[in-house]
């Protein structure tokens, strides 16, 4: 009470001044100012390995821990972060990569969440506003650049190099919007590819790639990334000098707004010579040459819509399944070994999988019914059988592992 | 002569008072509900037009929860901001035009923060909910006189009288419902949608403005629905 009576004194006698005030005597230290109760998170330690999952409809970002997932999943979401620039509305974070030395993450906003905003003055995550790139200090979980890019971000992919960072515009609106005035093809639908320095998330080259673009693979050299387009088609892009080959994947593909394969997802062989496309409406892999920037000619037909998968050291493609939800796993010679059946109390919706742990466990990202949280679902890949399960944010779609040196 | 020596000391003491550092706690009760916290010269709300700190008669609407205990909460803007200073910087740069959040040594925020810390007694306290109606419809019109209790204890303290505007906070701030309604002619909808979507969105959602949204947890569709019945009779 004292401590006002002297402040009411000068403020009565001096008065503050907000804007330029008198010198002040703090209880609290600048070091700990702001220290409240809010959880701090704490940084991976070196060999440490962590999951960011990136939660669509949450605006947030699961952090896990491989080990306790590992062990079945009891305590693995260590903390959950919240990502985008307007803290009411959704922004619809989609997909992920993280920097090769653990300390950064990479995080599209879409704008892209239906439902989430209407009114007079418009409807609001329909896609319509400009993306965002951001790169998040993990130590900290605060992000540290914000750029725009083009409306509606898809995949996110780091270089292996860690240089670039790539991210495609899954602008279907443009199909739409074309559509709606009798054209079906033709630049107009075409999205650009971004390019982005990691460090500073500048641009490097904005390509021009084909309608609608989603998955991107990376070849580890750094200099070849494949993309699937909603055009029946893939595109491979030359990174350096931005060159561009689009490969028609079907011998009668559909239109971009009707699509007969409707390319989802982008998955590299083994040994890199291919890339399998995934196709969300006939369920089928189809290869590219990533060499001949041709269709190579091998198709395997999956047991449902095709979505993002992941490549074991042996060759093994691990493909996750909707519709039947579960996981494909295709052999070294491209046919269809097995096919892991996930009840609906353990997964709904597989969107994407990560083999870890050698190549003996392979973790799914489950969707989940987009009103409850989602999944992140351990695998045990000899078995097949499900060794554990992480609830996370709602709406889960992309998984990226932060490996600590 | 006495009298005069102690007239004296009693002046000394008030310069030295006057001059010696002041408490930062105390500033910041006093920026607390000072619009000049902000550096914009269009600012005309503080602090404590959307948020009680205790001392309030228990009349008004806030926009804002009531920041007793909020130190102590693990997060705020219904999860949205993970550090207290984000939830301050976002009423700083959102509402109040402040054109970047303030950097973590601002002696106005280290103020408000022990201000805030001051009345925070509880050192842990559970986050408060914040329903945001994303989706704006129509409401069924309640009691006109429950409305003007709300546009009373809600509206008035910064839009002033309705109709009229007179003792809004300033010249900036709409008189309502006339702005709702040359909104609504201009984009063909109905006036009390669009009085509903300021409410329920303020500046959010595309509306622009500096108002800050008014949660479930503020008011009430029903409390909502009566203000929409006071503002525009049939």
């Amino acid at each position: 009470m004292r401590r006002f009576v002297v402040v009411g004194l000068c403020c009565a006698g001096c008065g503050i001044d907000a804007r330029n005030l008198p010198e002040l005597s703090f209880d609290v230290d600048a070091a700990d100012v702001w220290a409240d109760g809010s959880t701090r998170p704490t940084p991976a330690l070196a060999g440490q390995v962590r999951l960011l999952v990136t939660n669509n409809l949450d605006d947030t970002v699961s952090v896990l821990s491989l080990d306790r997932l590992l062990a079945g999943g009891a305590g693995a979401e260590l903390s959950r972060f919240v990502v985008g620039s307007v803290p009411l509305e959704r922004e619809g974070p989609h997909h992920c990569a993280v920097s090769p030395d653990g300390r950064f993450g990479y995080v599209g906003i879409s704008n892209f969440v239906p439902g989430a905003g209407s009114g007079p003055h418009g409807v609001h995550g329909s896609g319509t506003s400009q993306g965002h790139a951001l790169l998040v200090d993990l130590d900290t979980e605060r992000t540290i650049v914000d750029v725009r890019v083009d409306r509606n971000p898809g995949d996110v992919r780091l270089t292996p190099d860690g240089t670039r960072l790539l991210m495609t515009h899954f602008d279907l609106l443009k199909v739409s919007e074309a559509a709606a005035v009798d054209v079906d093809r033709g630049p107009t639908l075409d999205a650009r590819l971004a390019v982005l320095d990691a460090t500073t998330l500048e641009r490097i080259a904005m390509i021009d790639l084909c309608p609608a673009p989603h998955g991107v693979a990376v070849t580890s050299d750094s200099k070849i990334a494949v993309t699937s387009c909603q055009s029946d088609e893939a595109a491979v892009v030359d990174v350096d000098d931005a060159s561009v080959v689009r490969v028609s994947l079907l011998d009668t593909p559909g239109t971009a707004a009707a699509p007969v394969c409707g390319p989802y997802a982008v998955t590299l062989s083994g040994d890199q010579s291919l890339a399998w496309v995934s196709c969300y409406n006939s369920g089928e892999l189809i290869g590219v040459d990533v060499g001949a920037r041709a269709r190579s000619g091998d198709v395997v037909v999956l047991p449902g819509h095709a979505l993002f998968g992941a490549t074991a050291a042996d060759g093994t493609l691990a493909i996750a399944i909707q519709d039947s939800d579960g996981v494909a796993f295709i052999d070294d010679v491209f046919a269809l070994s097995r096919f892991v059946s996930l009840s609906p109390d353990v997964c709904t919706l597989p969107h994407a999988t990560r083999f870890v742990d050698d190549d003996t466990h392979l973790l799914v990202v489950c969707e989940g019914n987009k009103r409850d949280p989602g999944s992140v679902v351990v695998l045990d890949v000899g078995s097949g059988v499900v060794l554990g399960q992480v609830p996370v944010g709602r709406f889960p779609d992309d998984l990226a592992l932060q490996v600590k040196p | 002569m006495r009298g005069k020596g102690a007239a004296v000391v009693v002046v000394v003491v008030f310069l030295f008072a006057a001059c010696a550092p002041l408490p930062a706690q105390g500033a910041g009760r006093a920026l607390f509900g000072d619009p000049r916290t902000s550096t914009s010269e269009f600012n005309a709300v503080s602090c404590s037009t959307c948020h009680d700190d205790g001392s309030g008669d228990g009349q008004r609407l806030f926009a804002g929860h009531d920041l007793t205990d909020s130190v102590g909460r693990p997060s705020w803007w219904g999860a949205q901001a993970p550090r207290l200073k984000d939830a301050v910087d976002n009423c700083l740069v959102f509402f109040m035009r402040e054109p970047a959040p303030l950097k973590d040594d601002d002696p106005r925020g280290r103020a408000l923060y022990e201000y805030l810390r001051s009345i925070s007694p509880t050192t842990t306290s559970a986050s408060l909910p914040l329903t945001i109606v994303e989706n704006v419809t129509s409401l069924p019109r309640g009691d006109p006189r429950r409305g003007e209790d709300v546009w009373t204890r809600a509206c008035q303290p910064c839009h002033g009288a309705p109709h009229t505007g007179d003792g809004r906070l300033n010249d900036l701030i709409s008189v309502v419902p006339e702005a709702s309604a040359g909104f609504a002619e201009q984009v063909g909808f109905d006036v009390d949608v669009v009085l509903i979507e300021k409410v329920r969105h303020g500046l959010f959602f595309g509306v622009g403005g500096n108002m800050p949204p008014f949660s479930v947890e503020a008011l009430s569709d029903d409390d909502l629905g009566a203000l929409v019945a006071f503002l525009l009779p049939l």
